[in-house]
Formats: C-alpha cells, sequence, structure tokens
C-alpha cells in the first residue's frame, strides 16, 4: 500500500514539475515566433511607412494626395476588383472540385492528377503568360486555329480583363489545390457517409456537408487568391497595359521603376491593399470564435475513407481531362516546342523538323546554371522548412490559446502579402546595410526575403489546417501530464502534417520563383535561378529561357512527386 | 503580446539609428579619401599615353592587389565574356553583378546613402548613369582613351561604352518591303490595330519629338504629341524590349515602333521573320556608359579595366555581341550613312518628369480604337 501511494505520489510530483515547467517552454516559444513574425514584418512595413508619410524628416501626405488624384483612379480601382473577383471566382471552385476529386474520392489516376494540377504554378509566371499570348495570338496560335474550326468560329482576346482572370486564374488554381487537398485530407467522413446512406446525392453531400467542413480552408483560398490577385504583376503587365488596363500593381511597379524609386505612391497603393488585407483577416479570424465546428480531427478515431464517384465518376474524369488538357497540356507543349526552336514561329511540320536541343545544351552548360540552382534550392527548402515549423506554432497561438492579441499574430503575419517584392528587398537593403550583422551579400540576406515574403502563405495553410485539430486531443494529453511543447511536437505536427507539406510544396515553388527582392538582394556568387530567367528574358534569349523553364518544371515535379509520397508516410493515412 | 513587440522594434530602431549616424560620419570621409587618392592616380599617369601608359597602370593596378566588383546592366552573355576577357589578359579577378539598369542604379543610390561601396566600375544605360552623375557617384574621368570615341559620348564623369539604337522593325510575312513604312509619320498612322509601341521609352518619343518632328518637320510638340497619342489608341503597348521583339517575330503585331536594333539583327540572322532595314530614318541612339564610382578603393585597378573596355573591348562589342560601339576606330554596328540623332541625355534629365508624364499619358490611351477597357 505505501509503496503504490509511493508511486502515485512521484507521478504527481512529475506531472506537478511538468506543470510548473509548462509556461516556460510554451512562454519561450511562443514569444519568440511572435518576435521573429514582427521583424519579418515590420521592418518592410515601418520602411513603407517612413518612406509614404515623411519628407525630409516631416509628417507629410503628399505621396497619398498623389497617389489617389491620379487620372483614371476610378477606373483602375474597377478593374483591380474585377480582376481580384474574377480571378477567385474562377481559381477557387477549379481547385476545389480538383483537390476534392484527388484526396476524398475512387477517382482514377489520383497520383497523376496531383502532379499535374500543380504544374501550372510552377512555370514561371512570364512563361506561363506568354505561352498564353502565343497560344491564342489570332493569327499563329494553334488555340485560336482550333477555335476558327468550330461552328461560329469563336476567337479569344487574351489582351481583355477576361484574358488576365483566366491567364491568373489558371495559374492560381494550384495555390488552391494545395490549401483544399490538405483540408479535405484531414476530413472525418462519418458526416458524408451518413449522409449518402440516407439518400443524398454526391454533390449535394459535396456542397452541403463537405464544404461548410473545410470553411476555414476555402475562406482562406479565396482571401489569399483575392489578394495575390490584387498584387499580381506579370499578367496584368503583359495582358492589361497593352490595352490600357491599368490595376494598381501596375501603378506601384511604374513608381518603382523609376530611378529614383518614388517608394511614396508604391507605398501609398500598398497602404489600401494592406486596408482590404486586413478586413478580410478579421473576417477569416471571426471562423475562430466558431472553431469547434471545424475539427474534424478528433478523439475519435477514424480514416479518411475515400468516396465511391458512382454514376459522376464519367463527368468527373472528363472535368479532370479537360482542366489537364487546357491548363497544363496546352500551354506546356507549347513551352516545349518553343524550347526546340531559334524564335517563336507558327507550329508547323516544318517547324517541328527544324526543332533543335541548343537551348537545352545552353542550359546545361551555362556556368551559372548548376550554382543558382544549388542556391535556389538550398533557399527554397530552408525557407519553407522554417516557415512550416514557425507558422504551425504561430497558429497554435492563433486559433487554439486564448491570449490577449493572438489575432494581430494574424494580421502581423499577413502584412508581407501586400508589400511589393521589391519594397522588401530595399527595406533589408537599407537595414542590413546599417546593423552591423554581416549578412549583406550573403544568402542569409536573401533567406530573410523569403521568409517575409511567403510567411502569410505558410500561416494560411498552417492555421487552416489547425482549425480541424479537436482540442479535445490536446486536453487529454494535458491531463496525461504532458508539458505544452510535448504535446506540440507529438500530438499538433503529426496532425497538421498535411497542411504542412502542401504549405512546404507551394513555399519550395514560389521561392524557387521569387524575383523581385531576390534580383536586388544576390550578390556575385549568390545568383538564384529566378535571376538567371530573368537575365535570358531580358536578353531576349526567350527560346532558352523556355528550355530553362521545362527542365525547372520537371525537376519540381519530381520534388513535389517525392514530397508527397514522403508525406502521405506521415500523419494521416488514407485507407485506398 | 505587444511589450516583446515594442522591445524588439525599439531595439532594432536603436541599432539602425546607431549604425546609420555611425555611418553618415565615415562616409564623406572615406569618399574624400578615395576621390584623393584618384587625384593621385590621374596625376601619376598624367602626360603618358599608349602602352606606357597602361603598362604604368598595369603595375599600379597589381600593387593595388584586389578583385575588382561590376555593377551592369549588360547582359551576362555579353558582360561574362568581357569580364572572362579582361581576367584572361590580366589575371586580375572581376565579380560580376548583374541587373536591370533601374535596379543597378536603386542599389548604387540605396549603398551610397548608407555609405557603403559595392561596386567599382558602374556600366548602365545613359539615361540611369546622368541620375547617378547628378547624385555624386561617379568619379572624374580625365584620360586620353576619350580621344578616340565619338564627341557626343563623352561626358564629365562618364563616358558611352556603345550606344543602342532604336529602329522601327516589322513582320515581313505581313508587311511586304514595299508596303514598309519609310517615315515616322508612317509608322505612327499607317499600322492601327497592328502597331507594337513600348511602355516606358520616353527617351526615344522625346528625341523624336524635339529633334525630329518639331525640329526638322516643322510640327508643334501639341501636334507631335497628338500624332503619337492617336497611335498609341490602336496599338499594343509592351513592357519591355525583348517581348517587343519576340512578339514582332511571332506575329503578334506588323509593326513595332521601338525595338533595339541588335536584337532585330540577331532574330534576323535566326531566320526570323523581321526587318528593319530600308530604316526609317532619323533612328534613335542612346549611349550605354561607363563610370568609375567615387568610393572605389582600387581606382588604379577600376581604371585599367574602363580604359581596356573602352579600347581593347570594343572590338568584342562589334563583333561578338553586335551592338554599336563608341570608338571610331573599331568598324561595328549600324553601318554608316543613316541619320542617327542621340537622345540629349544631360536636357532630358532636367526635363524627365515632363517627357515620362506625357508618355505615359500618351501610352495609357492604348486600347480604345480597338474596343479595349
Amino acid at each position: 500500500m505505501s509503496t503504490r501511494l509511493g508511486e502515485t505520489e512521484q507521478t504527481f510530483a512529475v506531472v506537478s514539475r511538468r506543470t510548473r515547467l509548462r509556461p516556460t517552454s510554451k512562454v519561450v516559444v511562443l514569444t519568440g515566433v511572435v518576435m521573429i513574425f514582427a521583424f519579418l514584418t515590420l521592418v518592410p512595413l515601418g520602411f513603407l511607412l517612413w518612406q509614404t508619410f515623411t519628407e525630409g524628416g516631416a509628417l507629410t501626405f503628399d505621396a497619398v494626395a498623389r497617389a489617389y488624384s491620379a487620372d483614371a483612379l476610378g477606373g483602375m480601382a474597377v478593374s483591380s476588383v474585377t480582376f481580384a473577383v474574377g480571378t477567385a471566382v474562377l481559381a477557387v471552385p477549379l481547385g476545389t472540385v480538383l483537390a476534392y476529386l484527388t484526396m476524398r474520392t475512387d477517382m482514377p489516376f489520383k497520383g497523376p492528377l496531383f502532379v499535374a494540377a500543380l504544374t501550372p504554378l510552377v512555370i514561371p509566371g512570364i512563361l506561363h503568360t506568354i505561352a498564353w499570348i502565343f497560344l491564342t495570338s489570332p493569327r499563329i496560335g494553334p488555340l485560336s486555329q482550333l477555335l476558327a474550326m468550330l461552328p461560329g468560329s469563336p476567337t479569344i482576346d487574351i489582351f481583355s480583363i477576361w484574358g488576365m482572370i483566366w491567364v491568373e486564374g489558371l495559374h492560381l488554381t494550384p495555390l488552391v489545390f494545395l490549401l483544399m487537398a490538405a483540408a479535405f485530407r484531414s476530413m472525418d467522413p462519418s458526416l458524408e457517409e451518413v449522409a449518402l446512406a440516407s439518400g443524398a446525392s454526391l454533390p449535394r453531400v459535396f456542397t452541403r456537408i463537405t464544404l461548410p467542413l473545410v470553411k476555414p480552408a476555402l475562406f482562406a483560398s479565396i482571401l489569399i487568391t483575392g489578394i495575390r490577385a490584387l498584387e499580381a504583376f506579370e499578367v496584368p503587365a503583359l495582358l492589361g497595359i497593352p490595352r490600357g488596363i491599368w490595376v494598381f500593381t501596375s501603378r506601384i511597379w511604374r513608381a518603382l521603376e523609376r530611378v529614383p524609386s518614388d517608394f511614396g505612391l508604391a507605398g501609398a497603393f500598398a497602404i489600401s491593399l494592406l486596408v482590404i488585407t486586413s478586413v478580410l483577416v478579421f473576417l477569416y479570424a471571426r471562423l475562430g470564435k466558431r472553431s469547434q465546428r471545424y475539427q474534424t480531427v478528433t478523439g475519435k478515431g477514424f480514416r479518411p475513407r475515400v468516396v465511391s464517384l458512382g454514376r459522376w465518376k464519367g463527368p468527373a474524369v472528363i472535368f479532370a481531362i479537360s482542366y489537364v488538357t487546357v491548363a497544363v497540356v496546352l500551354p506546356l507543349l507549347n513551352l516545349l516546342y518553343i524550347s526546340t526552336q531559334r524564335f517563336y514561329a507558327q507550329p508547323s511540320l516544318e517547324t517541328i523538323a527544324n526543332a533543335t536541343f541548343d537551348n537545352y545544351r545552353y542550359t546545361f552548360t551555362h556556368p551559372q546554371v548548376l550554382r543558382a540552382f544549388r542556391n535556389s534550392m538550398l533557399l527554397g527548402i530552408g525557407a519553407a522548412t522554417a516557415l512550416v515549423l514557425l507558422t504551425a506554432v504561430a497558429s497554435w497561438l492563433v486559433v487554439r490559446s486564448r491570449a490577449r492579441g493572438r489575432s494581430a499574430v494574424d494580421h502581423l503575419a499577413s502584412i508581407p502579402l501586400v508589400i511589393p517584392g521589391l519594397v522588401v528587398g530595399v527595406a533589408l537593403l537599407v537595414v542590413y546595410l546599417r546593423v552591423p550583422v554581416p549578412i549583406y551579400g550573403t544568402l542569409w540576406i536573401l533567406f530573410i526575403a523569403y521568409l517575409t515574403r511567403y510567411l502569410p502563405y505558410g500561416m494560411r495553410y498552417s492555421s487552416s489546417s489547425m482549425y480541424q485539430v479537436g482540442s479535445e486531443l490536446e486536453e487529454s494529453a494535458y491531463v496525461s501530464g504532458a508539458s505544452w511543447w510535448y504535446t506540440f511536437r507529438r500530438v499538433h505536427l503529426p496532425l497538421l502534417v498535411p497542411g504542412l507539406v502542401a504549405g512546404w510544396i507551394y513555399i519550395v515553388i514560389v521561392s524557387v520563383r521569387e524575383l523581385s527582392s531576390s534580383i536586388l538582394l544576390y550578390s556575385p556568387g549568390n545568383e538564384v535561378l529566378s535571376v538567371l530567367i530573368w537575365e535570358q528574358w531580358e536578353n531576349g534569349q526567350f527560346t532558352e529561357l523556355a528550355a530553362l523553364g521545362v527542365v525547372m518544371v520537371a525537376i519540381l515535379m519530381v520534388l513535389v512527386a517525392v514530397v508527397r509520397r514522403l508525406g502521405a508516410r506521415i500523419g494521416i493515412r488514407e485507407i485506398a | 503580446m505587444s511589450r516583446p513587440i515594442i522591445a524588439l522594434l525599439l531595439t532594432v530602431s536603436l541599432a539602425a539609428a546607431a549604425c546609420s549616424d555611425a555611418n553618415e560620419e565615415s562616409s564623406p570621409e572615406d569618399g574624400e579619401q578615395t576621390t584623393v587618392s584618384l587625384d593621385e592616380l590621374f596625376d601619376d599617369l598624367e602626360g603618358l599615353t599608349g602602352d606606357e601608359r597602361r603598362a604604368r597602370l598595369l603595375q599600379l593596378a597589381l600593387e593595388e592587389d584586389s578583385d575588382i566588383t561590376l555593377y551592369t546592366s549588360l547582359s551576362v552573355d555579353d558582360s561574362g565574356p568581357l569580364v572572362d576577357a579582361f581576367e584572361d589578359q590580366y589575371d586580375i579577378g572581376t565579380d560580376l553583378y548583374r541587373a536591370s539598369a533601374s535596379t543597378v542604379a536603386q542599389r548604387l543610390l540605396l549603398e551610397a546613402d548608407a555609405g557603403f561601396a559595392g561596386a567599382d566600375v558602374v556600366m548602365v544605360n545613359g539615361t540611369e548613369m546622368t541620375v547617378l552623375d547628378a547624385e555624386g557617384l561617379l568619379a572624374p574621368f580625365p584620360s586620353p582613351v576619350t580621344d578616340d570615341l565619338m564627341p557626343s559620348v563623352v561626358f564629365e564623369n562618364w563616358v558611352g561604352v556603345y550606344v543602342q539604337v532604336f529602329a522601327a522593325a516589322w513582320n515581313t510575312n505581313f508587311v511586304d518591303t514595299s508596303d514598309a513604312p519609310e517615315t515616322w509619320e508612317e509608322v505612327l498612322t499607317d499600322y492601327p490595330g497592328t502597331l507594337g509601341m513600348e511602355l516606358g521609352d520616353f527617351d526615344w518619343f522625346a528625341t523624336l519629338i524635339k529633334d525630329y518632328f518639331t525640329t526638322e518637320r516643322g510640327m508643334s510638340e501639341d501636334e507631335a504629341v497628338a500624332l503619337f497619342s492617336e497611335a498609341a489608341k490602336g496599338a499594343l503597348v509592351v513592357d519591355g524590349h525583348t517581348l517587343m521583339a519576340e512578339m514582332l517575330a511571332g506575329g503578334t503585331f506588323d509593326v513595332a515602333s521601338s525595338p533595339y536594333q541588335h536584337r532585330i539583327q540577331r532574330l534576323n540572322g535566326d531566320g526570323a521573320p523581321v526587318a528593319w532595314e530600308p530604316a526609317v530614318e532619323p533612328l534613335i541612339a542612346r549611349p550605354n556608359g561607363v563610370a568609375i564610382h567615387r568610393d572605389t578603393d582600387s581606382p588604379a585597378t577600376a581604371l585599367l579595366l574602363v580604359e581596356w573596355i573602352l579600347t581593347d573591348a570594343q572590338q568584342m562589342f562589334a563583333m561578338d555581341f553586335g551592338r554599336t560601339p563608341t570608338n571610331r576606330l573599331v568598324e561595328g554596328g549600324i553601318p554608316e550613312g543613316y541619320e542617327v540623332l542621340t537622345v540629349d541625355l544631360v536636357a532630358l534629365l532636367e526635363e524627365r518628369e515632363k517627357w515620362e508624364g506625357l508618355y505615359e499619358s500618351v501610352v495609357t490611351q492604348s486600347g480604345q480604337a480597338v474596343g479595349g477597357d
């Protein structure tokens, strides 16, 4: 008896020691993460505000007045909003349905579909847009010629707001796909099964049961695609400006291209984007108040079972094939074709017969390609890993804790969404040229730039997954005496894996493509792939650029396939 | 939650302020010191020419025993072989930072603000060069090698390395040589709906209006601007000269108003259906320049590189890179006999806001004649 009592006392002693330790590890980790967030986001924001509202040390609203007295401001606002809303309206349903089919149904060829769905994201923005320009060119575009054979000879004008929405929407579909795929993967299917067993049709179950359960991810997708479109650069520049369609970012870019740059003007526009973003993040945070509704990973054991498509299999396959053909195969084939030519010419038997691999030879023998590739992978993988870990902790703070000011962390993490990459670059340059930390001229400054730029994406992936993890799992861990840090590592992290893997893939891909801050911050010897791509673009080596693009797509797709396999081994396993 | 943030902000801003002050104090001293040593260098070389001067300069450069950093907007396919050739010839290591002219200028201005000298030698477009010069970043450049250069490209603190030539060009599949434009008026009026214009070519625009339409053709400035406005309404406006040339070759439009001549020439050599000759005259040229950074700590090596670029390397610019060299002793580039107007960079620096604003108001009208927004 006495021995048993002794054991119990010992257990209590351990628990109470852990209880005493708990706030320490928790406070240290959380404070550390918040400080890193604050540092990453407030430095560029501070720089932007300083440039916008001060001149010679005095407060001024001159930049704001200049920005908002511009001619055709109304038209610009209408174009920006139409473009953003249109893009979200196209990308969110497309990405969601694709993710649902890939993750939750017995659709055939799910693996290839997963990789194909991500391809438009991997193609560098400039190449993706130009592939569409040439595909739809009225006189020489293969797609235009195909359409001309149809009754009524429909035509496509890619240089229009609809063209912009189409190309940007397709480019952002993978972002939605990844977010939604992670959410579907972590979903308890029991409610769906009950509804199906009660005779509800599959589309009805999808819209009434499935979608409401993944609302946080859905809302995150709408938020992030809308904002991404508001701050998109390549598509408005290449498809809008030719026909006089100007959006905010075209103006910001023009202000930054001047020498010396008009940061004040860029800042004035960026701050209005920041206001819009804050409102959207505020709305997103309101979901948190009802967070229990979305907790599908609960204490109750479950295996995400796949749903049988039944008679919907045919339409689903047709939908997937159409999407892959239009969004992936057409631009990629066009890119492959361009990469074998010396300049763009209408595809014909003659041009195909004269195909050359010189462009690939150039890519593989270019002295900087290997070094740039190594640097890009190092930075991409480093930034992605750091960000998913940081944002996993932060998402616990925002979604799970009841700490005061927790929503401020979410707002903080969203700031970089609206700060142009070049401004992030300039702010870091200004700071690290003055602070005695010797990272200027090294890869570290690029690393910090990537952390800053992609923090918002990491946060959305992590927090939408965190919403799905039930609080009882955490509570039972605490009751069993686990510390907060132990619980976080052993309970939360494994359950967040689908979301974290998706976020990781996304951040690696976009980091490898990042140009606007890299171009300013790289130094001799620290070149990255995107800088090389830009080089070729600027130098008019368009067909060589296409070859490098094709190689990049191939390598990143292999990486995606490998990570997807690895990710599938950790966390929630699905029953095929 | 807010305390750590405030603490961090305070720390960062204090550190930044402290370092910024320190740099501000040290910056002028650094600049002064280097300027003195540049002056000493020029004194040392005074009266020397040709091989004798080059030998002395090389000796001084080797005594400095340091690598050199070049910031340039010249594409890496040209600037890479250029610095390789320099390294081969003199065994002096060269680091290359490559970006667009505006980014290079941006970085130089930010570095100078912080009292940091990243570059020893700068090579960018003349338009950006004048801005850097106006900001006092370039060292004076008294050198006998400038005697052989086109007089129009020699300035006090920088000199032209090659000239960038803007030439109207057309797609030969859609425009017969007999229908090709012969005058700028034809370029701007004869191809509604099938003309391509570039978004940022305000220097080309200003030079054509000031030195051709008003001076040679007797138009008023308003009439000339109206001509461009009408053209823009039916044009596709493209951001970047590369895209402009590719879209012309691909047949997206028939005529391009201001692509780079060397780019069209190169595409033509690759078999693309593009042509710029017989040229629409006058051709518009803008020098791309080279200069020594005022804060270089290797003045002799920097001067050696610059003088080498303006003499030995000029052949590479003409033959290997297809550019028009500024050294009159070297043949190549634009065939002789064409009327060429050079962009007046000094005047343009003062009137930049006016011409940039005017050109922007012209090109933003694009799409109005073809049913766009």
